[in-house]
């Protein structure tokens, strides 16, 4: 059985005809601790998905000292009723560890850091089996995945790069979340955005204007061979091609979770 | 404070210990590496054979050396790595822990953990792909065994200056000189090594492109906005990163050792870089000028070598005052 889950950006997603083929919905920041929402927001989109029977995951990116201190303080401000903690941050998960609060953990596809360049195509001809063997998720060892039961984890997120994915021997209770479309690229603390609307600071330490709601670069270089788009702090592009869920079934995969942020909302 | 400098010949070796260089870091690319996985499966996050060393004499050369001159060696093995791996990665390792490698440099939460399983007893350190941006992420390397963790290149220096005080035990590593990826180590999922794989000598790294860009925009955005982000875009790789004028912070604040990046860098022009931070560290540690004359003796440095006025786009930690042109 293949879950549905969506991202929520804006208020029509929350419409019983926004909602219609989903049973889970993502609320949080994958990327940026910026874009991480108030208290009051967070839980009022909380209420409003439980109203419309969806599950709940909550996501928070990689986080600074100061993040962490926000992100802490409002997860502890939230009615959690057993929903998902997507992690993507190890201090994150440090706490989380510390505190066990009621909701079920996640490594979040930040922290498992699959390769996804688009580049590695450039080699499909020439060298097929270095891209064929691209495909194999590092990181994902049998000393990790007995970590992660150990310490309650028992799903984690992948997405879908260029090249495809395969998933290395995992235990049988592990489970996986595919990202799509959106396949990250790369993360930076220098946000161009950030940096392009406020003249003042060159190398965004500034205060942030969340000018990246508004605008989005498609970047292109023929060395990469594939269009990439700038948005806020991230380097992305979209890759809809899905395997057939049947396949993807065989792979471990049990949920989908629909996000395109490589467009404007 | 130490330096850690970047080794990828031996023949390089006895500049940089009569430079003083008190540690010492380097990746081993094996032939049978190379064969077996192919250069995109890199041992270390550094691609071809001149960014290693290149078999086990050499590094038992280069630890022989380090050990003579009171110098440590660490062996960088920082990747993410498939578990097919593990058993090359533990026969390298093993036979540096009998050569006397005093450290790994990681970057591979399952490696490390698979290390601790085969009773590895060699110090491990923490490379920037442990992204280690917040006080609990430390807690958790330190509960983990990990001695000395390398803070990522985009912290900034009241942040390592919090990390310092918080755990004043913990052996800590910032970056000083050259390299300078915005993008953050170890969040990045760009392929390196595609060129060399093809046999093109030119290096294709994500972020050093230039690249066409076109705009979606929504509501009113100023075409001041668009020129300002194309040249943020398109300026962002500098190799000629620095981070001089905050020795004189880390000094103070306790750091143990200061990185210079570039293993790939070729031999003279690599130890004329670890003489500047040399030179600007003894400046330092005898305390010879105030702050501001020690700012400007490091931008004057930075003309020297990289004959260019210091920028703000190149600045480790541009919190501090640097160079006026914008990227």
């Amino acid at each position: 059985m293949m879950e549905l889950a969506f991202f929520y950006r804006q208020a029509k997603d929350f419409t019983p005809a926004g909602v219609k083929p989903f049973s889970r919905v993502y609320l949080g920041a994958e990327f940026c601790e910026a874009l991480l929402p108030g208290a009051k927001t967070l839980a009022r989109l909380m209420e409003k998905a439980r109203s419309l029977k969806l599950k709940i995951s909550l996501v928070f990116p990689s986080l600074s000292i100061k993040g962490l201190q926000q992100a802490v303080k409002l997860l502890e401000s939230l009615d959690l009723q057993d929903d998902e903690l997507v992690i993507q941050d190890w201090g994150l998960l440090y706490w989380f560890l510390k505190h066990r609060p009621p909701a079920t953990p996640v490594l979040g596809r930040v922290l498992v850091r699959q390769k996804t360049g688009p580049q590695i195509m450039r080699l499909k001809e020439k060298f097929p089996q270095v891209v064929e063997s691209s495909q194999k998720i590092p990181g994902f060892s049998r000393p990790f995945f007995n970590w992660l039961l150990e310490l309650g984890i028992r799903r984690a997120e992948i997405e879908n790069p260029l090249q495809g994915f395969l998933i290395p021997d995992s235990p049988r209770d592990f489970a996986f979340s595919l990202h799509y479309p959106t396949v990250l690229v790369s993360l930076t603390r220098k946000c161009p955005a950030k940096i392009a609307s406020n003249l003042q600071e060159a190398v965004g330490l500034g205060k942030c204007g969340k000018i990246c709601q508004k605008i989005t670069g498609e970047l292109w270089n023929e060395n990469i061979g594939f269009p990439l788009i700038s948005r806020g702090n991230s380097l992305l592009y979209n890759n809809p091609d899905l395997p057939p869920k049947s396949e993807l079934i065989k792979l471990g995969v049990n949920r989908l979770v629909y996000e395109n942020l490589c467009a404007l909302s | 404070m130490k330096i850690c400098a970047p080794l990828a010949d031996v023949n390089e070796l006895n500049p940089l210990l009569d430079l003083g260089v008190e540690e010492i870091y380097a990746g081993l690319l094996t032939q049978m590496w190379e064969e077996k996985f192919g250069l995109v499966l890199s041992s270390s996050r550094r691609y071809g054979s001149s960014a290693h060393l290149k078999d086990l004499r050499q590094l038992q050369t280069a630890v022989k050396a380090c050990d003579g001159r009171g110098a440590k060696f660490f062996l960088t093995l920082n990747e993410r790595y498939e578990e097919e791996q593990f058993p090359a990665l533990l026969e390298i390792i093993k036979a540096a822990e009998q050569l006397g490698v005093k450290a790994l440099i990681l970057g591979d939460l399952g490696f490390l953990l698979y290390l601790r399983e085969k009773q590895i007893l060699m110090p491990l350190f923490m490379g920037v792909g442990g992204n280690v941006f917040n006080l609990q992420a430390l807690s958790l390397c330190r509960e983990l065994g990990v001695s000395r963790v390398i803070l990522p290149r985009q912290l900034t220096l009241k942040e390592i200056k919090t990390f310092r005080q918080t755990f004043p035990y913990m052996e800590m590593e910032t970056f000083i000189f050259r390299g300078l990826c915005p993008y953050i180590d170890g969040l990045c999922r760009f392929w390196h090594g595609i060129n060399a794989t093809l046999g093109i000598e030119q290096e294709d790294l994500g972020c050093g492109l230039n690249y066409r860009i076109k705009f979606t925009t929504r509501g009113r955005i100023s075409p001041e906005l668009t020129k300002r982000y194309r040249q943020v875009i398109n300026h962002r790789q500098s190799f000629t990163g620095c981070g001089l004028c905050a020795l004189w912070e880390f000094h103070h604040t306790g750091i143990d050792s200061v990185k210079i990046v570039g293993r790939e860098i070729p031999g003279p022009d690599k130890i004329a870089g670890v003489k500047v931070v040399k030179k600007a560290l003894d400046i330092v540690k005898q305390n010879l000028l105030s702050r501001e004359e020690f700012r400007e003796f490091c931008r004057e440095s930075y003309r020297k070598f990289y004959r260019k006025n210091c920028r703000e786009i190149a600045c480790y930690y541009p919190e501090l005052p640097a160079g006026k042109s914008r990227p």
